[in-house]
């Protein structure tokens, strides 16, 4: 599974962090998501798409969701 | 993430049946929420309901249809003053040029991101300690007045007033203002006259405060958005200064010693609800979870947020065309048995818990995570200190708000221990 952060539509709502802190973080500079782990633990796979669910914002966009055995999150600060 | 339906759904219009009067009554000194909700989720998930003042709009009920809308700013906005005379819950409307909710959905993030800094789950983190301070001074002072106490007055809207101030770099000790602030900003029958005094007199009152600010700029939030303005970056203009800074106010501490103060109310009726709760006062994570499923049955108004259809959008295979009023109600939402499991059950273990309580969207709730922990350390506080706290009087007889504001609940909670 990828998860990709689109940064720029990110409301510093805080929730990814709540949701999985191992993964995100919050910038000090405005609260924007931060990935802290672009190869997570497999473990928390399940933690990572609750904090995409969770997102108030559809910030995170999620590809290749059958494929359970890799785990990947990026950023990405294109517009969208 | 959106469940993208609609595929073999055949899309509608509207049904126009016989409309239902908005926002439903509630039972006397009951915060359940009304029946109608749950019915037209299951029945009739856009339902055409009267507004009070004229006018009809669409009910949004179910969790997808919700978060849809939210999600969607460029199709369904705001209302703005352009908008003219639109059906709503207030008898005048509340629109004002520049504040977050009618600037561009552009605009709104880069206004919103001059102060996101302070509002981040590491800030609520570091305000924390302060805050389980505050809330054992105020129970100590409780206990020296003796019982009754009131739980409202006392405690619940003492502590997210402190953190506002705190976090503004506005002087506590003006609380019997920002009081009436947030009374006349949530009231439902005061005029558009009386709106426009109330504004000025609240400019009247932040101008030195800002002039102080400009002259002597501090790390507060009214700091960051001067200091920003001064930089001339043409990002905020006086305007939306002035009614951000006024909005955070009444934002603030109305939504969180509302929902302690409701959430107390029903809880002290549920022994059983109360001690689930008094056995986690020492796990953190069991309280946030906690707290997670009492906001997402607490109500705190009888009403929705609005929105309007700028362009054709389509809810449970419905089409709403554009001028359309929707009220979003994130409450009825947070009862959706497609996405909460057996929904009035409480379960604090709830996993996962999508509640709606604080909004979806560009405009979801800024002060999440500071109303998370106040929500925890109030709970906390109080029945780590007052463990056998009570209701004083019979539900029955507790003091209730009058129904012209847009939070419903005690007036005062009369409570001993
Ligand atoms: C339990 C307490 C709270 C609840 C239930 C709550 C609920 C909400 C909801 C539902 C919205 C979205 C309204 C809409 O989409 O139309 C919202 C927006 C907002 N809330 Fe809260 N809130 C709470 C506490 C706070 C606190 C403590 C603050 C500030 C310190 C705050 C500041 C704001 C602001 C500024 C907005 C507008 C955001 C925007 O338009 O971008 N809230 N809140
Ligand atoms: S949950 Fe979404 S909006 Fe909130 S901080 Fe994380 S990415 Fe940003």
């Amino acid at each position: 599974m990828r998860v990709i952060a689109y940064t720029q539509k990110c409301i510093a709502s805080g929730n990814c962090v709540l949701a999985c802190s191992d993964v995100f973080e919050q910038r000090d500079s405005d609260g924007t998501v931060h990935i802290l782990n672009e190869r997570p633990a497999l473990a928390l796979l399940k933690k990572v798409r609750q904090a995409v669910d969770l997102c108030p914002n559809q910030v995170f966009t999620i590809e290749d969701e059958a494929n359970q055995s890799e785990l990947v999150v990026v950023e990405n600060d294109q517009a969208v | 993430m959106s469940n993208e339906q609609g595929v073999n759904i055949q899309v509608q219009d509207v049904q126009q049946e016989a409309p239902l009067h908005f926002p439903f009554p509630l039972a006397d000194h009951s915060l359940e929420l009304p029946k109608e909700y749950t019915e037209l989720q299951a029945k009739c998930p856009v339902a055409r309901v009267k507004m009070p003042y004229g006018g009809e709009a669409l009910l949004l009920t179910r969790h997808a249809d919700v978060t849809k809308t939210a999600n969607d700013a460029r199709r369904c906005g705001n209302i703005l003053g352009s908008d003219g005379d639109v059906p709503r819950q207030e008898v005048a409307s509340r629109t004002r040029e520049g504040s977050l909710f009618t600037v561009t959905p552009e605009r709104h993030n880069q206004i919103r991101r001059l102060v996101t800094q302070a509002f981040t789950v590491k800030h609520a983190n570091e305000m924390r300690p302060g805050v389980v301070a505050l809330t054992n001074r105020l129970i100590d002072e409780m206990e020296l007045k003796g019982q009754p106490a009131d739980l409202y007055e006392d405690y619940a809207i003492k502590t997210p007033m402190a953190v506002i101030c705190e976090l503004l770099g506005i002087p506590y000790e003006d609380e019997q203002l920002f009081r009436e602030w947030g009374r006349d900003l949530l009231s439902r029958t005061a005029t558009r006259e009386e709106q426009q005094e109330r504004w000025e007199k609240m400019v009247q009152y932040i101008t030195p405060l800002i002039e102080k600010e400009r002259a002597n700029p501090s790390n507060s939030v009214l700091g960051m958005l001067v200091k920003n303005r001064e930089q001339g970056d043409d990002v905020l203009t006086e305007q939306e200064m002035l009614s951000f800074a006024l909005g955070l106010v009444a934002a603030g501490f109305e939504t969180t010693s509302t929902s302690f103060t409701n959430s107390a109310f029903v809880l002290f009726q549920s022994p059983d609800l109360l001690e689930q709760l008094k056995a986690r006062v020492d796990d953190e994570d069991a309280m946030a979870s906690a707290i997670e499923e009492i906001l997402r049955i607490t109500l705190l108004g009888a009403g929705g947020r609005p929105r309007i259809v700028r362009e054709e959008v389509e809810l449970s295979g419905i089409r709403v065309p554009p001028g359309e009023v929707l009220m979003l109600s994130f409450f009825a939402g947070n009862k959706d048995p497609e996405v909460f499991p057996d929904p009035n059950v409480v379960n604090f273990d709830r996993t996962p818990n999508p509640i709606l309580s604080f909004g979806r969207g560009i405009h979801a709730c800024l002060g999440q995570q500071l109303a998370r922990m106040e929500m925890q350390v109030l709970w906390t506080t109080l029945l780590k200190r007052l463990p056998n706290v009570r209701l004083a009087v019979a539900p029955s007889e507790v003091p209730w708000r009058s129904n012209d504001s847009a939070t419903i609940g005690p007036a005062h909670l009369p409570v001993v221990w």
